[in-house]
């Protein structure tokens, strides 16, 4: 494994046990878990099975037109990444419309917070990636440019938290 | 299909959506979804339900 191979999975380490330190202060009373009630657990499983078959369909699609010799925007592990990012969108975006992904003992804003600052982290990683010109070689986008697309999922994932907030709060108006 | 039943009992003992819930340890959205009719709960959810307000199982959940 090169220095870069090592770089990455030790940031992938550290990313993982920080969102496991955040998962304590997000939580709203001393319990070790998330609690999600019967409804929401419903919702979670149909999410995480529309999610899964998205990363089937994205992910067979990129071998697809590997193997019959199309011409990709990049190298294969970059388009099997972002179908993973897309089945992860699908999933929590399905979730939060139906409102079963923010947890019983779960605090809403510091999740949004947190999500938001993701997005400002992976932009500016890619902003840097994109000045120095490491985004694109030989006409094909690098694994550089995974941080935009991150960065664009956590986007995604908070219009969805905002909007689906707008949605409910004319509807109790409505009510 | 609607259930005025479970509404109409919560409204009497002057409970919000939101106290029932917490009550029987759900979110708000899922007693709403039931009163709606979009979400059936399980028989032990009706159960806790049941038991916070005061009713049977047949008054709150029986269709007549």
């Amino acid at each position: 494994m090169n220095l870069s191979g090592i770089l990455i999975l030790f940031s992938i380490i550290v990313g993982i046990l920080l969102a496991k330190l955040f998962q304590r202060k997000t939580r709203t009373d001393n319990s070790k878990k998330y609690r999600y009630d019967e409804r929401q657990e419903v919702v979670r499983g149909k999410g995480f099975k529309y999610g899964f078959f998205t990363i089937l369909i994205c992910n067979g699609l990129s071998v697809c037109l590997k193997i019959a010799e199309v011409p990709l925007f990049a190298e294969l592990e970059l388009p099997i990444i972002i179908g993973s990012f897309i089945g992860i969108g699908v999933w929590v975006v399905y979730c939060i419309w139906n409102e079963g992904y923010f947890a019983l003992n779960e605090n809403k804003g510091k999740i949004m917070i947190l999500f938001v600052t993701a997005a400002i982290m992976n932009f500016t990683v890619s902003t840097v990636a994109i000045v120095r010109g490491t985004i694109i070689q030989d006409g094909k986008l690098t694994y550089q440019s995974i941080n935009f697309f991150c960065g664009l999922l956590f986007i995604i994932i908070f219009l969805t938290m905002f909007l689906k907030k707008a949605y409910k709060d004319g509807k109790d108006e409505q009510e | 299909m609607k259930n005025l039943k479970l509404k109409s009992a919560r409204a009497a003992l002057d409970l919000s959506q939101q106290d029932l819930a917490e009550k029987v340890s759900v979110s708000r959205q899922t007693i709403s979804a039931i009163e709606k009719g979009d979400y059936n709960p399980t028989i032990n959810l009706c159960r806790a339900i049941c038991k916070v307000l005061g009713k049977t199982l047949d008054e709150l959940f029986w269709e007549e």
